[in-house]
């Protein structure tokens, strides 16, 4: 009896064990990203490279809320650089003119991205991926053109906004090596916020959504309620970056919330991975740091960017990281046997 | 001022017409919104200014090789991304086409320039005036070039071979290849379509509009919104679509204000996304499972 129980009952063991396995790889990949970041933040030669890093790490905040979006529930969006904008002009804003502590006003810059992203996402459930895309592109476009004119609010083009330095009830967070840690606490907060997402019953419904809205509705899941709710979030995400983005930058007009910006942040997803928060991390650190490491990046970056996007898409369509790695996991089975 | 003001929007609005016509060429035969499809536009200006302005090359020669350079590159588009793709996988389709007009203005970029170029209108000549309005000699290339191609593209699909087997194929892709239809083919004759129109629009509106490499995504979004505004997949309603939103967005500049105008026609984009996807001319299709 114990000899035939035992082989049966290992099989759903592992199994149950490997979907733990697969489940928790991207939270420890996240954490020992989390981890590496400050090394790095150490072994900086100077500011500057960790002015990039925390940048990167801005970057990512954002990057992870698009992968929640495009990874999880399939919602392509070609306008996030409309939501990192509200929240650096919101943030930017409320410091400026009410004086309200900084990290209120990056909390408010966040939610009044995510309040945007939900309104907008109750309409924009009605539609597919084709049309969802342009539509987003569209409504990008209409707030950058917003964010450039309305002079009064955002400053435009020129002058542009300032605000004040970064401090938590009067102690001051501002140089690069104290902000870096605030900015290392928010990305923390934001891909335990995805992880659980990921991990728990929304994130699967999400998926659900993704292969199928009609088959997930016949299972109960509610189909724009679920898209809400990714939206809200993936935006919320963004609106928090750009709300950190405001206390980094200190300085900034409308020119760095075009459709440039969104194209970045869907490189960083395409490039890390399309299904795990730790891919979206990797990538926004690969697509802040290439610009610092070439030095004539700048000019061959959209070039370089389109030939990268369309080859991933087409040969890897799950993620440059997540195929290399998934690629290499199978051959090195493939050598176990 | 409002004759001048229709003059204006209907020129513009056959510059988006023509647009327009590219996205539902490729929409009816491949399934697939060509996120590019901007740049080709892009592409047939800048080009036309790089060989006139920079190389000398006469108006009469260089436009030809212009728009003869966006065929080639529409071709090459979707030969090297398009095909072969997995028709399911729509977000990789729209992040291939996404990624294939960075490309191609990351091309423009390095080898034309970023330099904003003005070449000169195809005819030079005082313009024409009827009663108090006066009509640019390029006002009436372009219009005159929609109609013209207009002709020509109902000639191809209707009468002859090509073309039935490309509406066979828009119709029922399945039946068309129970046929004996390349589906290969009418993609490519598609897309080429495309280019030839698309990169002619661009020639046509550089004169005007000049030229630059960081024009596309604009000329795409107001194209395809136009496109949508008539129903996707119709070039009679890409056309209605196009002269709609030509008119919308010079009354807006002529009234109301020049620095909304783009933002009046985005809007319109999306109410008519979210109100009637099917366009004004389209009919209501069922949801597919």
């Amino acid at each position: 009896m114990e000899i035939t129980a035992s082989p049966s009952s290992s099989v759903p063991a592992a199994t149950a064990k490997r979907t733990g396995i697969t489940l928790s790889a991207d939270r420890k990949l996240t954490l020992v990203l989390m981890v590496v970041f400050p090394i790095c933040a150490l072994l900086a030669p100077n500011s500057f490279y960790k002015s990039v890093l925390v940048f990167a790490m801005i970057n990512a905040i954002a990057a992870v809320g698009l992968c929640l979006m495009l990874g999880f529930a399939g919602e392509i969006s070609i306008g996030q650089a409309a939501f990192y904008g509200l929240g650096a002009y919101v943030t930017a804003f409320l410091a400026n003119q009410f004086h309200i502590e900084p990290v209120l006003a990056i909390c408010a810059g966040a939610a009044a991205a995510m309040v945007i992203g939900w309104g907008i996402s109750r309409p924009l459930s009605r539609l597919h991926e084709h049309y969802l895309a342009m539509a987003t592109l569209a409504f990008g476009i209409i707030m950058y053109i917003v964010f450039a004119n309305a002079r009064p609010f955002t400053g435009g083009l020129d002058p542009g906004t300032s605000v004040g330095k970064f401090a938590i009830l009067g102690f001051d967070l501002s140089s690069m090596d104290r902000y870096f840690w605030v900015v290392w606490v928010a990305l923390g907060i934001a891909s335990l916020l995805a992880g659980n997402v990921a991990a728990t019953q929304v994130g699967r419904a999400l998926l659900a959504v993704k292969m199928s809205a009609p088959a997930a509705a016949s299972v109960g899941i509610d189909v724009v309620r679920a898209k809400a709710f990714v939206f809200a979030i993936g935006s919320l995400l963004t609106g928090l970056s750009g709300g950190l983005y405001a206390f980094f930058a200190r300085s900034f007009n409308a020119s760095t919330f075009g459709i440039g910006y969104s194209i970045e942040l869907l490189m960083m997803v395409v490039l890390g991975s399309l299904s795990r928060v730790s891919g979206a991390i990797v990538g926004a650190f690969i697509i802040t740091i290439l610009p610092v490491l070439f030095e004539h990046f700048d000019d061959y970056k959209t070039l370089v960017f389109g030939i990268t996007m369309v080859l991933i898409m087409k040969f890897l369509p799950s993620g440059l990281v997540e195929g290399v790695f998934s690629l290499g996991s199978r051959l090195l089975r493939r050598k176990g046997h | 001022m409002f004759e001048q003001v229709v003059v204006s929007g209907l020129t513009l609005g056959a510059i988006y017409a023509l647009i327009a016509i590219g996205f539902t060429i490729v929409f009816s035969t491949v399934r697939v919104v060509n996120f590019a499809h901007g740049e080709f536009v892009m592409a047939g200006g800048v080009l036309y200014a790089w060989l006139n302005v920079v190389h000398g090359i006469s108006v009469g020669v260089a436009i030809p090789l212009a728009i003869a350079g966006c065929v080639v590159l529409a071709w090459l588009s979707y030969e090297l991304c398009l095909a072969g793709m997995n028709k399911d996988n729509h977000i990789a389709q729209v992040m291939v086409t996404l990624g294939l007009g960075i490309t191609i203005k990351g091309l423009a970029q390095v080898f034309i320039g970023k330099d904003t170029q003005f070449p000169p209108t195809f005819t030079s000549g005082a313009p024409a005036a009827i009663g108090s309005v006066s009509i640019a000699q390029q006002s009436i290339w372009i219009v005159g070039s929609l109609a013209v191609m207009l002709g020509l593209l109902w000639a191809l699909l209707q009468k002859t071979r090509v073309g039935k087997g490309m509406r066979a194929v828009a119709i029922n892709h399945y039946a068309a290849v129970l046929m004996g239809i390349s589906p290969k083919r009418a993609a490519i004759i598609a897309f080429a379509l495309a280019g030839l129109i698309g990169g002619a629009a661009g020639a046509l509106l550089a004169p005007v509009a000049s030229a630059h490499y960081d024009n596309g995504i604009f000329l795409g979004v107001k194209g395809f919104a136009a496109a949508i505004l008539g129903g996707l997949g119709n070039p009679v309603g890409a056309v209605l679509g196009g002269l709609i939103l030509g008119l919308t967005e010079s009354l807006t500049a002529g009234y109301i204000s020049s620095v909304y105008k783009d933002a009046v026609s985005l809007v319109l984009l999306l109410a008519i996304l979210l109100l009637r996807p099917q366009g004004l001319l389209g009919r209501r299709l069922p949801n597919k499972l």
